[in-house]
This record gives structure tokens, C-alpha cells and sequence, in this order.
């Protein structure tokens, strides 16, 4: 990502001063907005840390089509999305909410101008059993599961915008999706919108940050990375995918002091979680956690304490809980 | 193009469901029912006109309303489309068969209820056949114009005020009779049930000023909606 790039036609996508809302807040109201972001994409992973009051959410609703910017140009290969189907026919995304179309899965393919090469996907990655299934009756990590691998099963993608896509994705295999990604990385721009450097781990590049809908200057976000942390590694078997996130909720409830968490597959055991609790009360979070483990009758294989000279995954300054 | 609207009302069916539809068809039924014998017993003459009446003004906005409310998920209508635009369908195509269908299905939860009513409150078996056959057709312009006016209400920025704003604008201005109800499906029904005539308009003309309003609402909507 090169901000300021002056030929807003040469890069894949291009953003110039765009304002932008999303639409998570209360009664259609936004939560998070982006304040005149400029940038260029070119073929590559990018990796976005923010929260969604950040502006993340935005983000993504402004690089898939799903929102008109309010001010400013958004181009993807020369033409805005918002308006153009043929250019979102080219985006594949996952986004904040799952939003799959049909009974079944096989009918939410169906949708798809392709969707035999989505079906063909899910047994790739090992979602074949789903096909069948109904729509209603999945999870939502089951859902954002199968919504992961259509994005990353698009058989001619021209941008790949996926929100969170290590949180709340069922029991899929984070390597085989790493490895897709990667693929695709070699020839298309790849953004990946996460609440947590940990997101980026793997992928070999350094994740921006997006503090109060603004992109942090790179020399700033360096100071960010290398900031020492503390914190505590959570290691829970989490078959369904919604534990860890049962988890920080109730930590949340409690009012434990901690400076954000995220959690990922296990890369060994994908139905094990890692969660990563920022915090330097690290015996109240510990104590918490346990409690928290016993009350939801969670399966805590390991509380670790962090190193701080192994740590580079801090969340932004700003937020980043979740 | 065709695709897309065919998306569109794979969309607008699979929000409403059938359990959906059938319980609201059931409810219709019965409260039609029941309304046309009371309205029988004590007004045989006008128990038709009544029942008429209580349809068109009370069920058919309510129940467009609650339709439209399911397919557009609280959302606007370009929101409420996204499932499906998200993978290349246009908007517009998909907001003519998301429309459609949910008018379409509209009409189709509430003619049983309606043609019950129509026969159960006729004096005689003639003249309710009659009644419900003229019924039905107006039952689908209306059915058409609340909902086209629905859908341009849900393309405001707030949708679910937008939306809500319809229904009261049209008790409003569409309860009376001079020109300022015009715009408005309520006054136009009323004219149709053998209410009084909307500025001297005749009921011919109040058919063709309903199907208006459905094509200029839902034409405004899908202009106002990107493609």
C-alpha cells in the first residue's frame, strides 16, 4: 500500500480522501467512519488493523460495494464498485455479517454467476459435508466458514476483501486458507481486515494500522508493533468456533482491565483457539479467565503467561478488544 | 438481467418463508371471516362494501408493510440486497424481482381472506362470485401501489421511518377526497370499495391512477437505487 501514490488509474484500487460510514451502530446508525483515507492497493497481501469504530467496517463496505463513500473516489481496476455489478462480480469478500441466500448451502452457491467452482471449494477445504445443509440451521462461524471458502474458491477474482477472517470461522483449516490467500496474493490485491496484528501472523507483511478512521503513517505503526506487550496465551478447545469469543465476552462483562485480545486456530488442531489477551494485570485476567473457564464449563487447556521480548502483537492504542 | 431478477425473487421468498405466509394467510382468514358475519348481521346491504372496505384500508397496508419489512430486513433497499448484489447481480434488476415477489406474495396471503369475507357477506351466491372476481383485481393494484410506495420509502436513508412514514402520510392525505389524496392508494381503494370518488376521478380512472402510482413509486426507487 503506497499512500499518496499520484496516478489514482495505475494501481488495482485506488481510494483518494474517502469519507465513508458503516452501518453497525443502533437503528441503521453508524459505529465507525473513515475520515479521508488515500491509498493504493497494487497486487499483494494487505493486512488492516483496526476496530470498527476505527472505521474498519467502513473499510470494507466501501472496497466491496456494499456502501457508496460519501465523499471521495473509490476505483477497483478504474470503476467504482458501488455502481458498477460487473466490477463486484470481480470481489470476493467475507464480511462482517454473515449474508448467505438460499435454504441450503447449495443454493447460496447458486447465487454465485460460478457456483460450481464454490462447491468444488468447500470439499477443497473441507466443507463438502455443509453443501447439504440449511442455511438456517448453521452456526455463524459455520456460516462466515462457508461464506471464507467462497471468497477464496472465486475462480477469477480481481480484489479479495475478507473481514476478520481468522475469527469465528468453524473448524476450517487456517493453513489450506493461508496458502490460498498467498496464491492469490502473486496476482491480485488481497486486503484483510482484522482487529488484531495476530491476523497477519504468517502471511509476511507488515499490518497497517487504522486509528479513528485515519491511516496510521507507517512510521507511527512501526512504534505500534514494537511496543512491548504483556499478556496472557488462552489454549481452549473450541469444536464450534464460538467459545473463545464466549469467552472474551464474559470477560468484557466483568470489567478485567485488558487492552484488547484476539484469538486464531490453533495451526496443529484447528479446533484448538489461542486467545491473546492484552494486559498487564495479568494475575487479575488469569484469575478471571479461570473463573469465566469454570461458570461456561469451557475446556482450558493452557493460561500462559506471554513473553514481552517474543510479543509484537499489540492492538492499536485506540481499542481493539473484542 | 433476467438472472438477477430471478435472483431477486429467490431473495424475497426465502425472507418471507412459508410458515410466514401461511400464518398470516390463516390470521387474514379468520379475522375476515368473522368481520363479515358481524358486519352481515347487523348491515346486510353493505356488509360486501364493509368488508371491502376494512381490507383495503386496514389489512392490505399492514400487511404489504409487514412483507416488505421481512424482505428488507429493517435495512434499506440497496442494503437488503446485498446478499446477492455482492456476487455481480444488479441491484436494479434484483430490486424488480425482490419487489415482485413480495407483492406477489402479498396478494396471495391475503385474496383467500379476502374472497372468504367477499362470500361469506354477499346476500347471494351470484353476486358474490361477482364481487370476488372484481375483488381480486383490485386487491392486486393495491396490493401493487402500497407496495411500490413502500419500496420508495425504503430507499431513504432511514428506511424503517421511511417506510413507516408511507402508511401515515396515506391515512392522512389518502382519507380524504380532494386532490391532495391523489398521490395516495387508500383514497383510490375507498373509491373502488363504493366509497366516495377522489376528485371526481371515476373508478376507471382510480384502477389506472393506482397502477400510476405503482410504476412512478417503484421506478423513483430503482432510479434513486445504484445499479
Amino acid at each position: 500500500m503506497s499512500p499518496g501514490a499520484s496516478d489514482a488509474t495505475r494501481a488495482e484500487v485506488s481510494l483518494r480522501n474517502v469519507h465513508a460510514l458503516d452501518a453497525l451502530g443502533t437503528r441503521g446508525g453508524a459505529l465507525g467512519r473513515l475520515v479521508g483515507v488515500s491509498c493504493d492497493l497494487e497486487a499483494g497481501m494487505h493486512v488492516v488493523v483496526g476496530t470498527p469504530a476505527d472505521g474498519l467496517a467502513a473499510l470494507w463496505a466501501v472496497l466491496v460495494g456494499a456502501a457508496r463513500p460519501m465523499r471521495g473516489i473509490l476505483l477497483v481496476g478504474g470503476r467504482a464498485p458501488w455502481s458498477s455489478a460487473p466490477v463486484r462480480r470481480g470481489i470476493a469478500s467475507l464480511g462482517p455479517a454473515p449474508c448467505l441466500l438460499g435454504r441450503r448451502v447449495r443454493d447460496a452457491a447458486q447465487v454465485s454467476p460460478h457456483p460450481d467452482a464454490l462447491l468444488e471449494g468447500l470439499v477443497r477445504f473441507g466443507l463438502g459435508a455443509q453443501r447439504e445443509r440449511e442455511v438456517d440451521r448453521l452456526s455463524t462461524s459455520e456460516q462466515r466458514a462457508v461464506e471464507l471458502v467462497f471468497a477464496v474458491s472465486h475462480p477469477t477474482p480481481e480484489l479479495v476483501v475478507l473481514y476478520e477472517p481468522s475469527t469465528l470461522v468453524g473448524a476450517l483449516d487456517p493453513v489450506l486458507v493461508r496458502e490460498a490467500l498467498q496464491e492469490r496474493a502473486t496476482r491480485i490485491p488481497v486486503v484483510i481486515l482484522a482487529s488484531a496484528p495476530a491476523d497477519a501472523h504468517g502471511l509476511a507483511v507488515t499490518p497497517r494500522f487504522l486509528d479513528g478512521g485515519r491511516l496510521v503513517p507507517p512510521e507511527i505503526a512501526e512504534g505500534w508493533l514494537r511496543a512491548t506487550a504483556y499478556g496472557l496465551e488462552v489454549v481452549l478447545w473450541d469444536p464450534d468456533g464460538d467459545r473463545a469469543a464466549a469467552l472474551l465476552y464474559e470477560l468484557a462483562k466483568r470489567a478485567v482491565p485488558h487492552g484488547g485480545a484476539s484469538w486464531h486456530a490453533s495451526e496443529g488442531e484447528p479446533r484448538l483457539r489461542r486467545v491473546r489477551i492484552e494486559s498487564q494485570a495479568i494475575d487479575e485476567v488469569a484469575h478471571a479467565v479461570t473463573a469465566i473457564g469454570a461458570e461456561l464449563n469451557l475446556d482450558v487447556r493452557l493460561i500462559a503467561r506471554r513473553s514481552a521480548q517474543a510479543s509484537h502483537e499489540v492492538t492499536s492504542p485506540s481499542g481493539g478488544s473484542r | 438481467m433476467i438472472r438477477a431478477v430471478r435472483v431477486g425473487v429467490t431473495l424475497a421468498v426465502s425472507r418471507l418463508g412459508a410458515r410466514w405466509c401461511l400464518l398470516v394467510a390463516a390470521c387474514v382468514t379468520i379475522l375476515s371471516s368473522a368481520l363479515a358475519l358481524l358486519v352481515r348481521r347487523s348491515s346486510p346491504l353493505g356488509a360486501v362494501d364493509a368488508v371491502l372496505a376494512a381490507f383495503y384500508g386496514a389489512v392490505l397496508p399492514l400487511v404489504t408493510w409487514a412483507a416488505l419489512e421481512r424482505v428488507m430486513t429493517g435495512s434499506s433497499f440497496s442494503e437488503a440486497l446485498w446478499p446477492a448484489a455482492r456476487f455481480g447481480h444488479s441491484r436494479r434488476a434484483l430490486g424488480v424481482g425482490a419487489s415482485l415477489a413480495s407483492l406477489g406474495a402479498t396478494w396471495a396471503v391475503v385474496a383467500p381472506g379476502l374472497v372468504v369475507g367477499v362470500v361469506l357477506a354477499a346476500p347471494s351466491r351470484s353476486s358474490a362470485n361477482a364481487e370476488a372476481a372484481r375483488a381480486m383485481w383490485t386487491l392486486g393494484l393495491g396490493a401493487l401501489a402500497y407496495g411500490a410506495a413502500l419500496v420508495l420509502g425504503s430507499s431513504v436513508r432511514r428506511p424503517t421511518r421511511g417506510r413507516f412514514a408511507v402508511l401515515v402520510l396515506d391515512y392522512l392525505f389518502g382519507s380524504g377526497v380532494s386532490i391532495l389524496a391523489l398521490p395516495w392508494p387508500r383514497a383510490h381503494l375507498s373509491s373502488l370499495a363504493g366509497g366516495p370518488l377522489v376528485a371526481a376521478l371515476s373508478q376507471r380512472a382510480s384502477s389506472i391512477a393506482l397502477a400510476t402510482i405503482a410504476f412512478v413509486a417503484l421506478g423513483c426507487a430503482l432510479l434513486k437505487t445504484s445499479e
